[in-house]
């Protein structure tokens, strides 16, 4: 499709007719053309900027920078997959504004980890505080909470006793009273992610771990539970001194904090 | 049509146009024809091929924009656009930061000492107006003029604030280095000397008071906070406080205790005292903090905010958009304080306390030194007006790691003062981007970087450089920040000589 440029100077109100004729016409339609693709290319670089523009015209290229200055980096199907489409993508970093506004809750970190690759759902991805509260997303991405955890038998109240009905918890700390602590539980394989230096998938969850985390919260780290195998503390049924336990067992394993 | 960034960074030079206008005209026919433009034939000087260069030249001007205009929207571009002759166009990034993410650059900073001046008996006493004392020191030549008026008395001392006469980090001269005047007064003799403590940060609603009564300089840095739990008076035993002590290595509370006339933390003492009969001297939530020891230095210098550091500012505007505060949001704070006080506070490491539950440990720093009592307070108070009542945020100075070194450099005959100045202040800016904790992997201060320094700035050769001691890299710990003994002149370690 012909540019302003290039209609303008192809046609008789562009210069002397002298200019023009059957040469001078299409001589000046390429320089016309030629400027209206640099206009083009300065338009470009300006919708650039936006990430539905940048989407709409496949830079790929701009969405990755608009995700590094965002802190979004490109999710996928898989912890280090990167596929998000370019759509889906500029969509995500357009809504920057209401995810980064959930920073700090379980609620975007959940929803971040799920954006990467990291699995949802029940049997998905769970945070587990000190406390005894769980946090998943169920399919639509809303929060789930509940407290599915056993009773603690060491597990002191304010009076820093251990009352005769015992508190539920996850215990992360050797001090009964350190709320701030929480873990992740996988309750399903990551078959990318494991504990090894270099991880991709790993250096993934630490370093979301740390964006979204809330102030003041520790992180413990996180262990990946295949069904079929046990952690401590999960599954809850489980009890010390169950026959048939053992650490490591059919795809359990703990991914260290950063 | 452009499909990508990388397309629309490159710059098209005028050959670069030509040539695609040389093509095009190549593909384009001769209106009511088949013919094309017979392209091939137009020779160098010809009309067709001289008016096509006119053409492209003046669509260069245009090409130029482009890319300019397309990294002006992407912080981690918009920090490093140049123009056609290679420099750096810094407006692009603070347009960027002042447009779309409301943040003005950090200005450099003015660096403030408290200076002690004595007079003899006999001479005195002196009475001089702002800025009519110049003091310097005769190590770096660093001119100091006194903020506001000063009276010396005779046979006596005054200690007043002067404010170096340009910003930057090199004005950051170590105690006891400023010890001369430009203007000269009989009798009268000048140091920038330590004190037992800083000066303190004072958030006392009641009557009390409370002063520093150790005189010995501390080797142990650290900041002392006291904080009234219960609010009453000394002398019938009804005000508590807790004291908490922010070291590099972590934090430290005790209490909380009843209050008494006399306090001490390790070789600060302290003097407590009940104000008014009848009064309430302290009350609960009020603040006392200190740093040991004091640094003449109340305000350190520091260069104009380097354009990666506003990037990373403005980046954390995004986690700063959250309703609880995360990371990021803390260190965004951070830096406003900084900026909108003028702090120089050019360092924030934020991590998760493992010694009081729920609380943020937040360590900050200056360019190349650590943080001083009055910016801790500073920042703290910035934090704590910010958090919710359930929320917390411990701040303290980084700890300090001097960084020393030693070796040779060779200089041609008559640059060794060139050579010096420039590589002083190339390893200062180098140490002054170096993160708290050090650069990853491992945390470390380079040594290569130091022979660097030195060979960009013109030496003929380096030989046997060590950093504290080793010929290798120096590793600071987490909370750790690099800093430099002699600030200004760090070369003169090295053992400098001049060949022909």
């Amino acid at each position: 499709m012909s540019g302003p440029f290039e209609n303008w100077m192809s046609g008789p109100g562009f210069g002397p007719n002298w200019m023009h004729g059957p040469v001078g016409t299409a001589y000046w339609k390429v320089v016309g053309a030629m400027i209206d693709q640099q206009t083009s290319r300065m338009k470009a670089g300006m919708r650039a900027r936006f990430p539905l523009e940048a989407a709409e015209l496949g830079m790929s290229d701009a969405l990755e920078e608009l995700g590094k200055d965002r802190k979004l980096p490109r999710g996928g199907t898989y912890p280090g997959a990167e596929d998000q489409s370019d759509a889906n993508y500029g969509l995500r970093l357009h809504g920057a504004w209401d995810a980064w506004a959930k920073g700090g809750t379980p609620l975007g970190l959940l929803r971040e980890l799920s954006d990467l690759g990291f699995p949802t759902g029940a049997t998905g991805t769970m945070i587990a505080n000190h406390i005894g509260m769980a946090y998943t997303l169920d399919g639509s991405s809303n929060l789930v909470i509940s407290k599915p955890f056993s009773a603690c038998v060491n597990r002191t109240d304010l009076t820093e006793q251990v009352p005769s009905v015992k508190l539920h918890g996850f215990t992360l700390d050797a001090r009964d009273w350190f709320y701030s602590h929480f873990a992740i539980l996988f309750l399903q394989d990551i078959p990318t992610l494991d504990n090894s230096t270099g991880n991709p998938a790993k250096s993934i969850l630490n370093a979301v771990v740390k964006r979204w985390r809330c102030g003041g919260a520790i992180y413990n780290g996180a262990s990946v539970v295949p069904s079929g195998s046990k952690v401590w503390g999960w599954p809850t049924t489980m009890k010390w001194g169950d026959t048939g336990l053992k650490w490591g067992a059919n795809g359990a394993r703990f991914i260290d904090p950063e | 049509m452009a499909t990508t960034l990388e397309d629309l960074l490159q710059t098209r030079t005028r050959a670069t146009i030509e040539a695609l206008l040389m093509a095009s005209l190549q593909e384009a026919t001769i209106e009511g024809t088949t013919e094309r433009f017979p392209v091939t034939d137009w020779a160098p000087g010809s009309f067709e091929r001289t008016t096509l260069k006119m053409i492209a030249t003046g669509l260069v001007d245009r090409e130029d924009v482009i890319p300019m205009l397309t990294a002006g929207g992407f912080l981690g571009l918009a920090q490093s656009i140049t123009d056609a002759e290679g420099n750096l166009v810094e407006g692009w990034m603070e347009l960027l930061a002042a447009r779309n993410y409301a943040l003005d650059r950090i200005e450099a900073v003015f660096a403030i000492q408290l200076l002690t001046l004595t007079c003899t008996a006999g001479p005195g006493p002196y009475t001089r107006a702002a800025g009519e004392i110049v003091a310097f020191s005769p190590s770096t030549g660093n001119r100091y003029r006194n903020v506001s008026s000063v009276t010396i008395p005779d046979s006596g001392s005054v200690t007043a604030q002067f404010k170096a006469e340009s910003p930057g980090l090199g004005y950051n001269d170590a105690a006891g280095s400023i010890i001369a005047m430009v203007t000269p007064m009989p009798g009268v003799s000048v140091i920038n000397a330590p004190t037992p403590a800083g000066v303190p940060a004072n958030f006392i609603t009641g009557t009390g008071t409370i002063a520093v009564t150790s005189t010995a300089i501390s080797t142990s840095l650290r900041t002392v906070k006291l904080t009234f739990t219960a609010s009453g008076r000394i002398d019938d035993g009804s005000a508590k406080m807790t004291c908490t002590v922010y070291t590099g290595a972590g934090t430290t509370v005790t209490g909380p205790s009843t209050v008494n006339a006399t306090f001490t933390q390790g070789d600060l003492a302290l003097a407590l005292a009940d104000g008014t009969a009848g009064t309430q001297s302290f009350n609960a939530g009020d603040e006392w903090i200190v740093g040991v020891p004091g640094t003449p230095l109340l305000q350190a210098g520091a260069e104009k905010e380097p354009l990666d550091s506003l990037a990373a500012r403005c980046s954390n505007r995004w986690p700063a958009l959250a309703d609880v505060p995360t990371v990021g949001r803390f260190e965004s704070w951070v830096m406003d304080c900084s900026r909108s006080s003028s702090l120089g506070i050019t360092k924030v490491k934020s991590s998760p306390s493992l010694t009081v539950a729920g609380i943020e440990d937040i360590l900050i720093a200056g360019a190349t030194a650590t943080a001083t009592p009055a910016q801790v307070a500073a920042v703290q108070g910035h934090l704590d007006v910010r958090l919710s009542q359930i929320e917390g945020a411990a701040v303290a100075a980084a700890e300090a790691r001097p960084i020393t070194m030693s070796g040779q450099v060779k200089c041609k005959r008559g640059t060794t003062s060139a050579v010096q100045a420039a590589s002083d202040l190339a390893w200062e800016r180098y140490l002054a981007l170096l993160p708290i904790g050090g650069s990853d992997p491992g945390g470390l201060v380079i040594l290569a970087e130091l022979e660097q320094c030195l060979m960009d700035a013109g030496a003929y050769n380096v030989s046997g450089l060590t950093l504290n001691g080793i010929s290798g890299d120096v590793a600071l710990t987490k909370v750790q920040c690099a800093t430099i003994a002699s600030n200004g002149t760090p070369m003169l370690a090295l053992t400098w000589q001049e060949v022909s």
